[in-house]
């Protein structure tokens, strides 16, 4: 016992030591003699884009090292380690799963330019034109609503039917400072203009909106019944659709403002340590064969190019008409837009 | 005093360079590179909103202290005083919410308390959403949590204390009477520590009041990083959270002072047969508790995953990360608690003013909230050289845990280091031993139980680390804490449910085999 | 002998498997000094916590006069309501107290009413003599005055009896001698009934009017002394 008691303790003494050892051995590994690999962030839920990646590592040969993201409320995500590490960037690529991010990086000097090859087929409105990201496969933000509660006919059309005085008490949104729904705020100040979008607000909060934490959060409150409509996206509603839950969809402010519509954005890193690697991997993921991929899987994403068949139950893009947006215009005003769509919630 | 023996001198002084290394210098560095913007924030530490966000965090703090001590404390009694049968077994299940994410936790509560939930389901009323999303329900939901870390605290004072004191007293009065006059006051120091520990937790908790949309400084630093992108902002929104950490830390030092009653370790003798009147009550309460912070979480947890079609892909895929997680917590474990022996050893033989400084840095250097760790990381290591032959490797999510939990391990022990009196080493050193000699054999047996603990509780918060880790973490490679968020995100709850469920077993099941072999091998 | 203050009847005690004390039988007579000697191990200690419930008898019986306090596996009467001061070996002061709220904290669990209160420690402190010391913790006392603080608590609220487990023993010579000094002519002064463990045989020849030798666990010897002032023993 006492013999044990002295072994433990001369353990505890020497692990310091050895800790650094470790911490210094890790190290080492990076310098033996380089594999093909490429860096991969990704915002792009893992459970989509993983088997896509999976693929490229199949076709190339090259190893890809990817990190994920969490959903954008529980943990500060991809994008501010992009910003942290810009000086000595670890990412050849980043995958973002809506256009704000990479629109955020873009000013901030993170992105490189690289205009791909396979970009062709892709309209132009959804292809920066200095060449520091290119759109593919979209996400729709969508009215969700639960089918028991709410018949499809009286279902809102429009965003701004969220504040009718109908649905008081029954309207779930996410926080509208993260993710995806950040974008759809952002590109509604800027479509609409300041005073409308304040006022859209107010009369939302009057009406007791329920602001929650993620929009799968809002999708669950719909499936539950526990609010009768949401704004949320067409993968999660896809999602409860798919597990049979009473969810239904609707594509709104189809015949005003037009379809909120929201593709992948791919851009390389500047200064990143695999560039060419990383130009490949972004041919291969703008290519149409991984529009179809998405576009078959659960992610149920919107291919961009005519001619890819798109996901069951959704239109394809060429069906909607989507919100024109000045993606640069809208990106300049997200912290302000974000700090006062915020203070009018009371967040 | 320290510069003659060098032994020591070596020991202490490299201890605190690796502390400066690993924990100060990422702090600094976000200070630094805010402080170059300073003058445009200085608005954020004045206007109404910073001061709701203050009383909240005060009172989210303040609030699962205090509730978490009432409800802990009373459990650390009956596990040291009062018999119960399978006493080894209440102890690990009582103490196993510390082991569930708080994050799982509150989503439980959400499954159970929201406006559909299984209160309402039954109940056919809405009787707890509103409470759910409030302030108290924070409260409530991190007092479940962090509840055992009082508990076991007070246990293990309790048993500290020489049975004799008590018997003096059991003599002349009613067992009601002993427990609040005298074990009580003497347990206080203790109790009081992890009050303040269980503080800094809960301040420094963002999954919570995140979910609950409780609005403190740790979710506006979180939105200044997520929203915003500033880091700026969100380092000088981390100032008051701080700022409170220091004034609590303070208070805490000044009321505790270093009123530590050495008595001797009540190893020898049976316990009085004093408290066996309470057996009943006692048990009666630990069920209760047991219900409310473990029990019904899991069940509805286990409920929702029911749902789910197939999580075997999910598991599956997992061994990996499950792998790694686990030798990575236990890594940072041990080599947290083998420099935090030394902190706290200069810690315990400082005077008494540097003393309480050391203990002021450590809490307010465990309150900084995990993002700023992550990105202060990434400032500190990702660059030419050594340093940046560490980053993009796991050396880099070992210092992650080092960096946020090796402050935690140093308090833990420095408290251990107090009761062994300095007496002891002058006796060996009298005696001709070297200070190793004296280190080996004479005061790290007497604090091997303080070691366990910071062990363990280091190995539980890295093991659910997130913040930090997946800022920090190499390309390709992932935790199970980092696997199972991203796999989560907009996942149906069911699937939510059921990867929780699967990060509560990964870690409850070596531990709880752990405590119960320790339990069988020395019986009460 | 029915009118004894105190019986002790064929009480056995065992530690798993070790046997503390076995079938021991004792009788303490109002008033009188038992002083009980043995080596280290051979259950005095234990026989004085069975006597104050801090044990419980495994088998036997424990009687204060006519009350049974405990019998086999069970106790009866708990501790505080038997009526006891206890000195013990370590001296067991509570460290957070001052020797003023030691006296107080018996004396209010004794139910005493305030002013008898005040009133009864500076007597009991007086006559300890450490009357000057009253708002001093423990760790502020010297070795003596801590021992005479021991027995200023087991005291002041008036036992009906007295045990003491070698509350000098890690004194120095001179100082041991001149508290057993003390505390015979508080016995004597106070009419104390009394029980004293000790393994030194001449505590027993100031302090007794009866010794009892223990020996693993039994009573092997049981005689009265002898006293050089003739005073009857009860």
């Amino acid at each position: 016992m006492v013999a044990n008691v002295r072994r433990a303790i001369r353990a505890m003494v020497a692990v310091p030591l050895v800790g650094v050892g470790v911490v210094a051995g890790c190290g080492v590994q990076q310098s033996s003699d380089a594999p093909r690999e490429v860096s991969v962030y990704v915002s792009t839920d893992r459970v989509f884009s993983e088997p896509v990646l999976r693929e490229y590592e199949r076709r190339s040969g090259v190893r890809v090292n990817a990190v994920y993201d969490t959903e954008e409320t529980k943990s500060t995500g991809l994008a501010n380690r992009l910003i942290a590490e810009m000086h000595r960037p670890q990412a050849d690529v980043f995958w973002s799963n809506e256009p704000m991010r990479t629109l955020v990086l873009k000013s901030r000097g993170v992105l490189a330019p690289y205009r791909s090859p396979a970009a062709e087929g892709i309209p132009g409105a959804l292809v920066d034109p200095e060449g520091e990201w290119t759109g593919f496969s979209a996400r729709i933000r969508v009215i969700a609503y639960n089918t028991t509660l709410v018949k499809r006919e009286e279902a809102p059309q429009s965003v701004f039917d969220l504040a009718d005085e109908r649905w008081r008490g029954r309207v779930a949104i996410a926080d509208p400072r993260f993710g995806s729904t950040s974008f759809h705020v952002a590109a509604l100040y800027a479509q609409v203009g300041d005073a409308k979008m304040d006022d859209f607000f107010r009369r939302l909060k009057a009406n007791e909106v329920r602001v929650v934490d993620g929009n799968s959060v809002v999708r669950d409150l719909v499936a539950r019944g526990e609010v009768s409509v949401g704004l949320t996206d067409t993968d999660d509603v896809n999602v409860a659709i798919e597990n049979g839950q009473p969810v239904g969809m609707v594509l709104p402010d189809r015949d005003g403002l037009g379809v909120p519509v929201m593709p992948n954005m791919l851009s390389l890193i500047a200064n990143a340590p695999h560039p060419e690697e990383g130009r490949r991997v972004i041919d291969y993921l703008l290519s149409p064969d991984v529009e179809r991929m998405l576009a078959a899987s659960e992610a149920v994403q919107i291919p961009l190019r005519a001619g890819v068949p798109g996901p069951r139950n959704l239109p394809s893009i060429d069906g909607v008409r989507p919100m024109t947006l000045d993606y640069t215009k809208a990106a300049a005003r997200v912290e302000d837009v974000t700090l006062r769509a915020a203070g009018l919630l009371g967040l | 005093m320290w510069g003659l023996r060098s032994s020591r001198t070596l020991a202490v002084t490299g201890a605190l360079a690796a502390f400066t290394l690993l924990c100060v210098l990422p702090l600094a560095y976000m200070l630094a590179q805010a402080g170059t913007a300073a003058a445009t924030h200085a608005v954020l530490l004045l206007d109404a909103r910073q001061r709701t966000l203050l009383l909240n965090t005060a009172a989210l703090g303040g609030g699962t202290a205090l509730l978490a001590t009432l409800i802990g404390a009373p459990l650390g009694f009956v596990l040291a005083r009062v018999p119960l049968r399978f006493k080894p077994v209440w102890r690990v299940a009582l103490a196993a919410p510390l082991l569930l994410p708080p994050y799982v936790i509150a989503l439980a509560w959400v499954y159970l308390g929201g406006s559909a939930g299984l209160v309402a389901a039954a109940t056919g009323r809405d009787l707890l959403s509103g409470w759910t999303y409030s302030l108290p329900g924070a409260v409530v939901v991190l007092s479940l949590v962090f509840y055992p870390l009082s508990m076991l605290t007070t246990e293990v004072a309790l048993r500290r204390i020489e049975p004799r004191i008590e018997e003096a007293a059991f003599v002349v009065a009613p067992p009601g009477r002993v427990l609040r006059r005298i074990t009580l006051p003497l347990a206080a120091p203790a109790v009081g520590a992890a009050a303040l520990v269980i503080f800094v937790l809960a301040v420094s908790e963002f999954g919570v009041p995140g979910l609950l949309r409780v609005r403190v400084f740790t979710t506006e630093v979180f939105t200044a990083f997520a929203a915003l992108y500033d880091f700026s902002r969100a380092t000088i929104l981390t100032l008051p959270l701080l700022g409170l950490s220091i004034v609590v830390a303070a208070v805490a030092a000044l009321l505790v002072g270093e009123r530590l009653l050495v008595t001797r370790r009540g190893a020898t003798g049976a316990r009085p047969v004093a408290f066996e009147g309470w057996t009943r009550r006692a048990t009666g309460a630990a069920w209760c508790v047991l219900a409310v912070a473990l029990v019904a979480p899991l069940a509805v947890l286990t409920r929702e995953a029911m749902g789910v079609p197939s999580v075997t892909a999910i598991v599956k895929g997992s061994g990996e990360a499950i792998r790694s997680s686990l030798t990575l917590a236990a890594a940072g474990a041990t080599v947290a608690s083998g420099v935090a022996v030394w902190i706290g050893y200069a810690r315990a033989r400082a005077r008494r003013r540097v003393g309480v400084c050391a203990d002021v840095l450590l809490v307010v250097l465990f309150a900084v909230p995990s993002t700023v760790v992550g990105v202060g990381l990434i400032g500190v290591w990702n660059r030419a050289g050594v340093f940046g032959r560490v980053y993009g490797t796991d050396g880099m999510l070992l210092l992650a845990y080092l960096a946020r939990f090796l402050p935690v391990a140093a308090l833990a022990l420095a408290a251990g280091m107090r009761y062994v009196p300095a007496s002891h080493e002058e006796a060996a050193a009298v005696g001709g031993a070297g200070w190793w000699s004296t280190m080996i054999h004479v005061v790290l047996p007497q604090v091997k139980l303080a070691l366990l603990a910071a062990w363990v509780v280091v190995f539980i918060l890295a093991f659910g680390e997130l913040g930090a880790s997946i800022l920090v973490a190499p390309p390709g490679e992932s935790t199970l804490p980092i696997r199972i968020y991203t796999i989560i995100a907009n996942a149906p709850a069911a699937e939510v449910a059921a990867l929780a469920l699967l990060q509560t077993a990964v870690v409850l099941a070596p531990l709880s085999l752990l405590a119960l072999g320790i339990a069988i091998r020395r019986p009460e | 002998m029915t009118s004894a203050f105190l019986r002790v009847i064929d009480v056995t005690k065992r530690y798993g498997r070790h046997v503390a004390v076995e079938d021991v039988r004792l009788e303490v007579g109002h008033g009188e000094s038992v002083v009980v000697v043995g080596p280290s191990g051979c259950g005095k200690t234990t026989l004085l916590r069975l006597i104050a419930g801090l044990e419980r008898p495994e088998a036997g019986e424990i009687r204060f006069g006519d009350r049974v306090v405990a019998r086999a596996g069970r106790t009866l009467v708990p501790p505080h309501e038997r009526g006891l001061g206890f000195v013990f070996q370590d001296l067991a002061l509570w460290p957070h107290l001052t020797v003023r709220e030691h006296l107080d904290f018996v004396t209010r669990a004794a139910a005493m009413p305030t002013v008898e209160r005040t009133e009864r420690a500076r007597e009991i402190l007086a006559l300890v003599r450490i009357d000057a010391l009253a708002v001093r913790h423990p760790h502020e006392l010297s070795g003596g005055e801590q021992q005479r603080l021991a027995l200023a608590r087991a005291l002041v609220a008036r036992p009906r009896l007295l045990l003491l487990d070698e509350p000098f023993s890690s004194l120095d010579r001179e100082l041991r001698v001149a508290l057993r000094e003390e505390v015979a002519r508080l016995q004597r002064a106070l009419r104390l009934t009394s029980i004293y463990v000790t393994h030194d045989r001449d505590d027993a020849q100031v302090l007794g009017d009866r010794v009892v030798e223990m020996h693993q666990g039994r009573v092997i010897v049981d005689r009265r002394m002898a006293r050089e002032d003739g005073r009857a023993p009860f």
